[in-house]
């Protein structure tokens, strides 16, 4: 015997109603002053028991009543065939059944000590379990294993076994990559149109996440042909309704570069992905595992907010990691980012003139002073200043950043010196000024800068006439600290005259060296702008070109366009940029997903390996070019933390591949969204096993006993009132 | 005109109506004066009983000629001798009689009752006298027959009180041992006890040559257990509760109740005791005047 509505179940509650009514009544008796307590006692010791007998009779009867009812609508019924409580509905005929399982990060999500996941596979034991010979039975994780891979169902033998359905439901592991619905449902489809039976079940266990299901609409096609062949569909919904679910979408400064000893803003971003309101949390940081920081965040469900932690790491590679109470989602807790604090930057400062010969007056002397004070010791930014007609290809050796400060032009020598300093990851800067020719810059440095010259927006300066810098909406993290005043007050700098600028021509082909160090995600990048002017104009592009970037200043760096030296944002906004410049020399460590992990191995022999989040020790293959070797690892489909490690178990280079945010929205879908889905694939959704039962049930799956409870209690109804009628009238 | 504790209980118009009444005992009483009741003992009245054997001694007076004349023999005629009786009222004052249904109290019912029953003795120069038991208690008041003992009596019923439990045999046997003379008993009470016990207590008084009438005051929503909820009665007597669902036991207390009364009656017939139900629903005046007149056939 089974239940179809178990919710029903809780309404036997209601069958003490009686009892409690009885006592009720008994409590409020009203006192009657009487005369004739002879008679009265007499007739009560006489009639006690069996009074008493009558009176639980009668209780009982209505108690009983009420209980049938209860048992009535909560639909029992005695599957046919074999028989067992745990069994689902099914007729007697031949049955394929294919159940579909969410294996997708979300499932990780609890409540306690059980995972959606875990629950999955117990209600997937019950569905496989029992499955009679002949029977045909398919179950399918709703997630490829990597992207663009074709989901592999698992066959399951008929008849089975409850072990056999315990090792199918263990096989289905947890996936990257978000899940396909339809796909899932058109090879469903394909596997009942290739198997004759008379029965068709079709089973969705999933937490239907809002963020899994963003076109429910175009399930109308697949539900008709599920109709069409007489599959009934009905699907186990494990989300968490009101759970809260804190994730960390991202950890930044904007560059992996720090300068020791420098405060340098870390952006935290959180957001609430769950569908209540979160606790208070703590959200702290741990620099190489020793706690630094901490804030305390509470976010309503969808809540969002940045969190600014300044930070001021000692020279060296550094693993910052930020980490939010456990929540139902444990896996997005914690995020980690490798960075390194570089002791020493090596920047060289090009100018038009002899420096010697220009004091202080002259923009590039001025340049590398204010660097330098802007960045000394712990840190140290180690600048050298040329004038460009001193300036050889061997002055680019060793330098992480070079400074084109209003430069006329470029020669080609020195330009390709450039390009092949950007392409293995240094970092140029051009900025404008009242010296610069546009179109010898733009012929020389053809392929490098990240916009075409064109003329300056005035002929001559007038100090009345001047614009200023956009300090809002800054796109790029390491410069978002400038958007309040407070921070130097970059708005208030005035811009007196700028390079106007055109789209930059295509790219050149990189060469060999170059794509094997670009990381699939920087060989997406292009030009963007990370300043701009209040009238619209950039005022500081940037451009990907291999490993490195360029970035163009469309005024002057000195005081020549611009008042902005004046302004307390100058001296950090240099720094800044210079070191965002300067901070792609070394490869990328924080990655996202199947993005490849480049490392320098020149000085290491022997065989190299990389161990993985889920503790798999993959070998790592090694790359040789121009002299040097590299690994370069592209199983990254799995988040967390890798390492890369020698043959002594070493570790050579730590690095971490972020997790997909959409997992992490755990967000339940709305009712009309529900609605809309039962409706698109003809689903039944249930919240329990017990509700899954009921949604698969069709008259004819076996014996159900409602009418009989109903047809009993109306009996009793009949007895009630004819023993009350006899006993108490 | 009645004092004021008499008009406090009958009003002038049932007085009025009292005077058409009489109460004689069935039995010869012996009175301390002449009245309308017989004696036990002969005296001078036109009421021929028997013949009797002159003695020396005996008045001439009454000697039957006649016969001295036909028979040769001497004897005397005898008459009966009337005198006025000793009743006495005993008013059952336990806590039970204090029970009110709708209209009057049983005790109020029964003292009214009594207040017909004194009025109409005074009429008649009979010597009453008023017995109040409750529990151990029974409390009597002196004999008498002036009007003035009249408005003492009445004083004393308008100042009782019901209260207190009662056995009613015990308290019977206490009535009997201030009963010298033979005369009437007058019992007011609902009699909730044992019947045949009650019967066996009034039956010696009996025995003892008292006519006795039992008057049993009922109410009549006692005997219907006219409720529905579930009840807790309360003893008027000792203050004990008593639990119920009055729906499960009404028709067997109903039962018990109408047995209880029949039981009743048939002892007292058993021991030429006159059983009454009086029940408070209907006008006490009405239900002792239907009795006395009912008593008044019966005797005469």
């Amino acid at each position: 015997m089974s239940i179809l509505q178990p919710f029903f179940l809780g309404f036997l509650a209601l069958a003490l109603i009686p009892l409690i009514l009885y006592l009720i009544f008994r409590l409020r008796k009203h006192e009657v002053a009487w005369g004739a307590t002879y008679i009265l006692r007499l007739t009560i010791n006489q009639k006690k028991r069996q009074n008493l007998w009558k009176q639980i009779v009668v209780l009982s009867l209505r108690t009983i009543m009420l209980a049938l009812l209860a048992l009535a609508f909560a639909r029992p019924f005695l599957a046919q065939g074999r028989g067992g409580g745990q069994e689902y509905p099914r007729g007697p005929q031949r049955l394929h059944r294919i159940v579909l399982v969410d294996n997708s990060q979300s499932m990780l999500a609890s409540a306690g000590s059980r995972t959606r996941l875990d629950d999955a596979r117990a209600a997937l034991t019950g569905l496989v379990a029992g499955l009679r010979a002949g029977d045909v039975c398919g179950v399918a994780p709703l997630a490829p294993a990597k992207p663009g891979e074709p989901i592999a169902a698992l066959d399951v033998p008929c008849p089975s076994t409850p072990d056999a359905a315990s090792a199918i439901a263990a096989r289905i592991a947890v996936s990257a990559e978000p899940i396909d619905l339809a796909a899932a449902v058109r090879a469903a489809l394909a596997s009942f149109r290739d198997v004759a039976a008379p029965q068709r079940q079709l089973i969705v266990i999933s937490d239907y996440c809002r963020a899994d299901h963003p076109a429910i609409d175009g399930y109308d096609v697949l539900g008709e042909q599920l109709r069409a062949l007489g599959v009934r569909t009905a699907g186990l919904n494990l989300g968490l309704h009101d759970a809260s679910n804190l994730a960390i979408e991202s950890v930044g400064s904007g560059s992996e570069l720090f300068l020791p000893g420098q405060l340098t803003n870390l952006y935290v971003d959180i957001v609430n992905f769950g569908d209540a309101r979160s606790p208070q949390a703590k959200a702290q940081i741990l620099v190489d595992g020793k706690p630094f920081a901490d804030q305390v965040v509470a976010l309503p469900p969808g809540g969002r907010k940045r969190l600014v932690f300044p930070v001021a790491l000692e020279a060296g590679r550094r693993r910052i990691e930020v980490k939010v109470d456990p929540d139902a989602l444990p896996g997005d807790n914690d995020v980690v980012s490798f960075v390194e604090a570089r002791p020493e930057v090596n920047v060289l400062i090009v100018t038009p003139f002899d420096p010697k010969a220009e004091g202080f007056g002259r923009e590039g002397e001025f340049l590398r002073r204010a660097l330098e004070s802007a960045a000394e010791t712990p840190s140290r930014m180690k600048t050298q200043v040329l004038g460009a007609n001193n300036f050889i290809p061997q002055d680019l050796a060793g330098r992480d950043v070079v400074i084109l400060c209003g430069v006329p032009e470029v020669p080609a020598e020195i330009a390709a010196g450039l390009e092949q300093l950007v392409r293995r990851g240094g970092g140029l800067l051009v900025a404008c000024g009242p010296a610069v020719v546009p179109a010898k810059l733009n012929a020389s440095l053809k392929g490098l800068l990240p916009a075409e010259l064109d003329e300056p927006a005035r002929g001559e300066i007038d100090p009345e006439r001047y614009t200023n810098i956009q300090a809002s909406d800054i796109p790029i993290l390491l410069l978002r600290e400038f958007e309040e005043s407070q921070a130097g007050d970059l708005g208030a700098a005035r811009v007196y005259n700028h390079i106007r600028v055109k789209p930059a021509p295509a790219a050149g082909e990189d060469d060999a060296l170059s794509a094997t160090l670009a990381s699939a995600s920087a060989s997406v990048r292009s030009a963007r702008p990370l300043l701009s002017l209040v009238t619209g104009g950039p005022l500081l592009l940037e451009r990907q070109v291999g490993k490195g970037v360029t970035l163009l200043w469309t005024t002057s760096l000195g005081g020549s366009w611009t008042s902005l030296p004046v302004h307390h944002a100058y001296l950090p906004l240099l720094v800044r940029v210079v070191n965002y410049a300067a901070g792609f020399s070394g490869h990328p460590r924080n990655l996202a997903p199947n993005d490849a992990f480049i490392a320098d191995v020149t000085d290491t022999t022997g065989a190299l390996s990389v161990t993985t989040p889920d503790t798999r020790l993959v070998s790592a293959g090694v790359v040789a070019s121009a002299g040097r070797r590299f690994v370069r690892f592209e199983d990254t489909a799995a988040p967390g933390v890798y390492e890369l490690q020698d043959s002594a178990g070493h570790v050579l280079a730590p690095f971490w591949v972020a997790r997909p945010m959409h997992e992490s929205d755990i967000r339940g879908l709305e009712p009309a969204q529900v609605r809309r889905l039962e409706q698109a694939l003809d689903l039944r959704l249930a919240s329990d096993v017990p509700g899954l039962r009921a949604a698969l049930w069709r008259p004819g799956d076996g014996r159900e006993f409602t009418a009989w409870f109903v047809l009993l209690a109306l009996a009793l109804v009949a007895l009630d009132a004819l023993l009350t009628w006899s006993w108490f009238r | 005109m009645p004092p004021d504790a008499i008009s406090s209980i009958l009003t002038g118009d049932v007085v009025e109506r009292v005077r058409a009444l009489e109460l004689f005992a069935r039995v010869r009483v012996e009175g301390s004066r002449l009245g309308d009741n017989r004696s036990p003992l002969l005296g001078l009245s036109p009421e021929f009983v028997q013949h009797r054997q002159y003695l020396h001694g005996d008045s001439l007076r009454h000697v039957d000629w006649r016969i001295l004349a036909k028979t040769d023999r001497m004897m005397t005629k005898r008459f009966q001798e009337f005198t006025n009786t000793r009743v006495a009222v005993a008013i059952d004052v336990s806590g039970s009689m204090s029970y009110r249904g709708l209209g009057m109290t049983k005790h109020e019912y029964a003292v009214r009752c009594a207040a017909i029953l004194f009025y109409l003795m005074s009429l008649q120069r009979d010597t009453f006298s008023l017995c109040l038991f409750s529990g151990e208690a029974v409390e009597w008041t002196d004999s008498g027959s002036s009007r003035r003992h009249l408005a003492q009596v009445f004083e004393r019923l308008v100042n009782t009180r019901p209260e207190g439990t009662t056995t009613i045999s015990p308290s019977l046997e206490r009535i009997q041992l201030r009963l010298n003379a033979r005369g009437l008993l007058v019992v007011f009470s609902d009699f909730m006890d044992d019947p045949a016990a009650i019967a066996s207590s009034l039956g010696r008084l009996r025995v003892r040559g008292h006519d006795v009438i039992a008057f049993q005051v009922l109410d009549p929503s006692e005997r219907e257990l006219d409720f529905v909820d579930f009840t807790q009665f309360r003893d008027l007597e000792d203050g004990s509760l008593l639990a119920a669902d009055p729906l499960l036991i009404r028709d067997e207390y109903r039962r018990r109740f109408v047995a209880h009364q029949l039981e009743l009656k048939e002892q007292c017939l058993a021991h030429g005791i006159d059983h009454a139900a009086l029940e408070v629903s209907e006008h006490y005046e009405v239900m002792i005047g239907d009795y006395l007149r009912r008593r008044a056939v019966g005797v005469r």
